[in-house]
Protein backbone atom coordinates (compact mmCIF):
# COMPACT_ATOMS: atom_id res chain seq x y z
CA UNK A 1 0.00 0.00 0.00
CA UNK A 2 2.75 2.08 1.02
CA UNK A 3 4.28 2.26 -2.39
CA UNK A 4 1.32 2.77 -4.73
CA UNK A 5 0.00 6.15 -2.35
CA UNK A 6 4.22 6.99 -2.84
CA UNK A 7 3.96 6.20 -6.53
CA UNK A 8 0.55 8.27 -6.96
CA UNK A 9 2.11 11.20 -5.51
CA UNK A 10 5.15 11.18 -7.32
CA UNK A 11 3.21 11.19 -10.46
CA UNK A 12 1.23 13.88 -9.16
CA UNK A 13 4.54 16.56 -9.03
CA UNK A 14 5.68 15.15 -12.14
CA UNK A 15 2.79 16.41 -13.62
CA UNK A 16 2.24 19.65 -12.07
CA UNK A 17 6.04 20.10 -13.19
CA UNK A 18 5.82 21.40 -9.67
CA UNK A 19 7.94 20.68 -6.09
CA UNK A 20 6.29 20.98 -3.53
CA UNK A 21 6.42 24.56 -2.73
CA UNK A 22 5.28 24.16 0.70
CA UNK A 23 8.47 23.35 3.35
CA UNK A 24 5.95 22.64 6.45
CA UNK A 25 4.77 19.63 4.30
CA UNK A 26 8.00 18.02 4.43
CA UNK A 27 8.24 18.59 7.75
CA UNK A 28 5.35 16.93 8.62
CA UNK A 29 5.83 13.76 6.75
CA UNK A 30 9.06 13.56 7.98
CA UNK A 31 6.96 13.56 11.61
CA UNK A 32 4.41 10.86 10.44
CA UNK A 33 7.18 9.02 9.12
CA UNK A 34 8.66 9.02 12.73
CA UNK A 35 5.44 8.56 14.43
CA UNK A 36 3.33 5.95 12.75
CA UNK A 37 6.03 5.06 10.01
CA UNK A 38 3.69 6.10 7.07
CA UNK A 39 3.39 9.11 4.88
CA UNK A 40 0.23 11.20 4.60
CA UNK A 41 -0.31 10.32 0.67
CA UNK A 42 -1.74 12.46 -2.25
CA UNK A 43 -0.23 15.83 -1.64
CA UNK A 44 -1.81 18.33 -4.12
CA UNK A 45 -0.38 21.42 -5.39
CA UNK A 46 -1.44 23.04 -2.08
CA UNK A 47 -2.05 21.87 1.13
CA UNK A 48 -6.12 21.89 1.17
CA UNK A 49 -8.69 20.53 3.23
CA UNK A 50 -12.20 19.32 2.32
CA UNK A 51 -15.14 19.48 4.43
CA UNK A 52 -18.09 17.49 3.63
CA UNK A 53 -21.68 18.21 4.90
CA UNK A 54 -23.98 15.43 4.38
CA UNK A 55 -27.09 14.04 5.53
CA UNK A 56 -28.83 16.32 8.31
CA UNK A 57 -27.31 19.36 9.77
CA UNK A 58 -27.93 17.96 13.35
CA UNK A 59 -29.29 20.46 16.03
CA UNK A 60 -29.14 20.69 19.91
CA UNK A 61 -30.84 17.29 19.90
CA UNK A 62 -29.41 14.16 18.93
CA UNK A 63 -31.21 12.91 16.06
CA UNK A 64 -31.88 9.23 15.69
CA UNK A 65 -29.31 6.89 14.80
CA UNK A 66 -30.05 5.81 11.39
CA UNK A 67 -30.04 9.35 10.46
CA UNK A 68 -27.16 10.59 8.68
CA UNK A 69 -25.84 13.85 10.30
CA UNK A 70 -23.36 16.56 10.12
CA UNK A 71 -22.83 17.66 13.99
CA UNK A 72 -21.70 21.18 14.75
CA UNK A 73 -19.80 20.03 17.76
CA UNK A 74 -17.53 17.94 15.11
CA UNK A 75 -17.80 20.76 12.45
CA UNK A 76 -17.30 23.81 14.78
CA UNK A 77 -13.32 22.68 15.98
CA UNK A 78 -12.47 21.68 12.48
CA UNK A 79 -13.00 25.37 11.35
CA UNK A 80 -10.70 26.66 14.02
CA UNK A 81 -8.31 24.40 13.54
CA UNK A 82 -8.02 24.69 9.54
CA UNK A 83 -8.31 28.74 10.03
CA UNK A 84 -5.55 28.43 12.99
CA UNK A 85 -3.12 26.00 10.92
CA UNK A 86 -0.85 27.86 8.81
CA UNK A 87 0.24 25.20 6.46
CA UNK A 88 -3.09 24.48 5.70
CA UNK A 89 -3.59 27.40 2.18
CA UNK A 90 -7.17 26.58 2.01
CA UNK A 91 -10.46 24.71 2.48
CA UNK A 92 -12.96 23.34 0.08
CA UNK A 93 -16.83 22.27 1.53
CA UNK A 94 -18.60 19.74 -0.33
CA UNK A 95 -22.40 20.00 0.52
CA UNK A 96 -24.80 17.83 -0.32
CA UNK A 97 -27.76 18.13 2.19
CA UNK A 98 -31.56 18.23 2.85
CA UNK A 99 -30.85 20.86 5.70
CA UNK A 100 -31.35 20.53 9.47
CA UNK A 101 -31.36 22.64 12.41
CA UNK A 102 -31.21 26.53 11.45
CA UNK A 103 -29.02 27.75 14.18
CA UNK A 104 -26.58 25.04 13.83
CA UNK A 105 -26.29 25.76 10.42
CA UNK A 106 -26.23 29.19 10.73
CA UNK A 107 -23.22 29.17 13.02
CA UNK A 108 -21.28 26.77 10.73
CA UNK A 109 -21.77 28.75 7.54
CA UNK A 110 -21.08 32.36 10.16
CA UNK A 111 -17.68 30.68 10.70
CA UNK A 112 -16.98 30.06 7.20
CA UNK A 113 -17.91 33.10 5.58
CA UNK A 114 -15.18 34.83 8.75
CA UNK A 115 -12.59 32.74 7.41
CA UNK A 116 -9.47 34.37 6.17
CA UNK A 117 -8.36 31.54 4.07
CA UNK A 118 -9.39 31.03 0.52
CA UNK A 119 -13.00 28.86 0.67
CA UNK A 120 -14.69 27.90 -2.04
CA UNK A 121 -18.10 25.50 -2.10
CA UNK A 122 -19.26 23.09 -3.99
CA UNK A 123 -23.09 21.63 -4.07
CA UNK A 124 -23.40 18.04 -5.11
CA UNK A 125 -27.44 16.54 -5.22
CA UNK A 126 -28.81 18.92 -3.07
CA UNK A 127 -27.74 21.74 -0.98
CA UNK A 128 -31.44 22.20 0.56
CA UNK A 129 -33.15 24.44 3.28
CA UNK A 130 -29.72 25.29 5.49
CA UNK A 131 -27.70 23.99 3.19
CA UNK A 132 -28.77 27.34 0.92
CA UNK A 133 -26.09 29.66 3.61
CA UNK A 134 -24.08 27.16 3.94
CA UNK A 135 -23.22 27.03 0.09
CA UNK A 136 -23.10 31.19 0.11
CA UNK A 137 -20.78 31.45 3.38
CA UNK A 138 -17.89 30.21 1.21
CA UNK A 139 -15.67 33.12 -1.16
CA UNK A 140 -16.92 31.34 -4.19
CA UNK A 141 -19.50 28.98 -4.66
CA UNK A 142 -19.96 26.34 -7.66
CA UNK A 143 -22.94 24.20 -8.04
CA UNK A 144 -23.08 21.11 -10.13
CA UNK A 145 -25.41 21.55 -12.80
CA UNK A 146 -27.52 18.23 -11.68
CA UNK A 147 -27.71 19.57 -8.19
CA UNK A 148 -30.71 21.46 -6.53
CA UNK A 149 -31.28 23.82 -3.90
CA UNK A 150 -34.85 23.98 -1.94
CA UNK A 151 -35.75 27.28 -0.64
CA UNK A 152 -38.87 27.47 1.96
CA UNK A 153 -40.05 29.15 4.86
CA UNK A 154 -38.56 28.49 8.49
CA UNK A 155 -40.60 26.05 10.30
CA UNK A 156 -40.59 24.05 13.17
CA UNK A 157 -41.85 20.52 14.32
CA UNK A 158 -42.61 19.05 17.73
CA UNK A 159 -44.63 20.91 20.42
CA UNK A 160 -44.48 24.54 20.42
CA UNK A 161 -46.01 27.43 22.21
CA UNK A 162 -49.25 28.41 20.83
CA UNK A 163 -48.61 32.28 20.98
CA UNK A 164 -47.90 35.10 19.18
CA UNK A 165 -44.46 35.22 19.91
CA UNK A 166 -44.02 32.20 18.93
CA UNK A 167 -44.60 33.19 15.34
CA UNK A 168 -42.59 36.57 15.76
CA UNK A 169 -39.66 34.15 16.73
CA UNK A 170 -39.74 32.34 13.65
CA UNK A 171 -40.25 35.41 11.55
CA UNK A 172 -36.98 36.68 12.65
CA UNK A 173 -35.40 33.37 12.36
CA UNK A 174 -36.44 33.63 8.70
CA UNK A 175 -35.18 37.49 8.40
CA UNK A 176 -31.51 36.36 9.82
CA UNK A 177 -31.43 33.62 6.80
CA UNK A 178 -32.45 35.87 4.54
CA UNK A 179 -29.68 38.89 5.62
CA UNK A 180 -27.05 36.14 5.79
CA UNK A 181 -27.88 34.74 2.06
CA UNK A 182 -28.38 38.06 1.06
CA UNK A 183 -25.40 39.58 1.96
CA UNK A 184 -23.11 36.41 1.05
CA UNK A 185 -25.09 36.04 -2.39
CA UNK A 186 -26.20 38.18 -5.46
CA UNK A 187 -29.83 37.76 -4.72
CA UNK A 188 -31.46 40.32 -3.16
CA UNK A 189 -33.51 39.88 0.27
CA UNK A 190 -36.82 40.68 -1.41
CA UNK A 191 -35.95 38.56 -4.22
CA UNK A 192 -35.00 35.34 -1.86
CA UNK A 193 -37.95 35.81 0.03
CA UNK A 194 -40.63 35.22 -2.98
CA UNK A 195 -39.12 32.50 -4.04
CA UNK A 196 -39.66 31.20 -0.71
CA UNK A 197 -43.00 31.82 -0.29
CA UNK A 198 -43.51 31.16 -4.45
CA UNK A 199 -46.39 28.46 -4.77
CA UNK A 200 -47.14 26.30 -7.48
CA UNK A 201 -43.57 24.38 -7.01
CA UNK A 202 -43.78 22.49 -4.25
CA UNK A 203 -46.56 19.68 -3.61
CA UNK A 204 -49.12 21.40 -1.08
CA UNK A 205 -46.12 23.79 0.47
CA UNK A 206 -44.69 27.00 -0.55
CA UNK A 207 -41.15 27.54 -1.55
CA UNK A 208 -38.32 26.68 -4.92
CA UNK A 209 -36.58 24.22 -6.05
CA UNK A 210 -33.82 25.82 -8.30
CA UNK A 211 -31.74 23.07 -10.35
CA UNK A 212 -28.01 24.40 -10.75
CA UNK A 213 -28.25 26.70 -13.63
CA UNK A 214 -31.21 28.64 -11.95
CA UNK A 215 -29.34 28.80 -8.60
CA UNK A 216 -26.71 30.76 -10.68
CA UNK A 217 -29.13 32.52 -12.56
CA UNK A 218 -30.81 34.04 -9.42
CA UNK A 219 -27.61 35.18 -8.10
CA UNK A 220 -27.24 32.46 -5.20
CA UNK A 221 -24.31 30.67 -6.60
CA UNK A 222 -21.75 32.44 -8.22
CA UNK A 223 -21.35 29.82 -11.15
CA UNK A 224 -22.11 26.58 -12.51
CA UNK A 225 -18.96 24.14 -12.10
CA UNK A 226 -17.50 20.03 -10.86
CA UNK A 227 -14.74 19.07 -8.59
CA UNK A 228 -12.25 20.69 -10.88
CA UNK A 229 -13.40 23.56 -11.53
CA UNK A 230 -14.27 24.23 -7.49
CA UNK A 231 -10.51 22.96 -7.17
CA UNK A 232 -8.78 25.51 -9.83
CA UNK A 233 -10.67 28.36 -8.65
CA UNK A 234 -9.40 27.32 -4.65
CA UNK A 235 -6.14 26.98 -6.18
CA UNK A 236 -6.24 30.29 -8.13
CA UNK A 237 -7.43 32.22 -4.35
CA UNK A 238 -4.70 30.67 -2.44
CA UNK A 239 -2.28 32.08 -5.27
CA UNK A 240 -3.62 35.17 -5.72
CA UNK A 241 -3.57 35.77 -1.84
CA UNK A 242 0.24 34.71 -1.99
CA UNK A 243 0.88 37.37 -4.30
CA UNK A 244 -0.97 40.02 -2.42
CA UNK A 245 1.11 39.32 0.95
CA UNK B 1 -44.78 -6.78 5.80
CA UNK B 2 -45.60 -2.86 4.56
CA UNK B 3 -46.31 -0.06 7.46
CA UNK B 4 -47.95 2.40 6.69
CA UNK B 5 -47.33 5.05 8.89
CA UNK B 6 -47.23 8.77 9.54
CA UNK B 7 -45.52 7.36 12.77
CA UNK B 8 -41.57 8.14 12.25
CA UNK B 9 -39.04 4.99 12.37
CA UNK B 10 -37.80 5.14 15.30
CA UNK B 11 -40.51 5.03 17.21
CA UNK B 12 -41.71 1.79 16.02
CA UNK B 13 -38.54 0.26 16.18
CA UNK B 14 -36.56 1.31 18.82
CA UNK B 15 -32.54 1.91 17.83
CA UNK B 16 -30.54 -0.72 20.03
CA UNK B 17 -26.86 -0.69 19.74
CA UNK B 18 -25.06 -3.80 19.50
CA UNK B 19 -22.13 -2.34 20.01
CA UNK B 20 -20.55 0.39 21.83
CA UNK B 21 -19.60 3.76 19.84
CA UNK B 22 -16.87 5.96 20.41
CA UNK B 23 -15.27 8.83 19.32
CA UNK B 24 -11.77 8.78 18.93
CA UNK B 25 -9.39 11.66 18.44
CA UNK B 26 -6.89 11.27 15.45
CA UNK B 27 -4.62 13.26 13.79
CA UNK B 28 -6.19 16.18 12.02
CA UNK B 29 -10.13 14.61 13.04
CA UNK B 30 -11.65 11.74 15.05
CA UNK B 31 -12.58 8.31 14.07
CA UNK B 32 -15.95 6.86 15.28
CA UNK B 33 -15.22 2.77 16.38
CA UNK B 34 -17.20 0.10 17.71
CA UNK B 35 -15.85 -1.96 19.85
CA UNK B 36 -16.27 -5.67 19.69
CA UNK B 37 -15.04 -9.16 19.71
CA UNK B 38 -12.89 -8.53 16.51
CA UNK B 39 -11.34 -5.71 18.28
CA UNK B 40 -12.05 -1.79 18.04
CA UNK B 41 -13.39 -1.11 14.42
CA UNK B 42 -13.62 1.64 12.16
CA UNK B 43 -17.04 2.57 11.22
CA UNK B 44 -16.25 6.17 9.79
CA UNK B 45 -13.72 9.27 9.60
CA UNK B 46 -14.30 12.75 10.82
CA UNK B 47 -11.36 14.60 9.27
CA UNK B 48 -10.95 17.57 6.73
CA UNK B 49 -7.88 16.36 5.74
CA UNK B 50 -8.79 14.79 1.89
CA UNK B 51 -5.47 12.34 2.28
CA UNK B 52 -6.66 10.86 5.25
CA UNK B 53 -9.46 9.03 3.46
CA UNK B 54 -7.08 7.24 1.69
CA UNK B 55 -4.90 6.35 4.22
CA UNK B 56 -5.59 2.24 5.47
CA UNK B 57 -5.43 2.77 9.08
CA UNK B 58 -8.72 5.18 8.83
CA UNK B 59 -10.35 2.74 6.04
CA UNK B 60 -14.27 2.14 7.47
CA UNK B 61 -14.35 -1.94 8.50
CA UNK B 62 -10.84 -2.38 9.74
CA UNK B 63 -8.98 -2.71 13.28
CA UNK B 64 -8.35 0.35 14.16
CA UNK B 65 -4.52 0.38 16.39
CA UNK B 66 -4.27 3.76 16.72
CA UNK B 67 -2.34 6.35 15.15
Amino acid sequence: MFCEFENFENENTNQDGQEQNNPGINQDQLEQIKDIGSVTPAKGKHLIHCLTIVGQVEGHYILPPQNKTTKYEHVIPQLVAIEEDPSIEGLIIILNTVGGDVEAGLAIAELIAGMKKPTVSLVLGGGHSIGVPLAVSAKRSFIAPSATMTIHPVRMSGLVMGVPQTLSYIEKMQERIIRFVSDNSNISPERFKDLMMATGQLVSDVGTVLDGEAAVREGLIDQLGNLSDALGCLYDLIEKGKEEA
Amino acid sequence: MILYTVVPYENIFPFKPDKKIQYLQVEHGFVEVSKGEEGTTVKRLFSTLPSDYLNPKYTPGSVFKGY
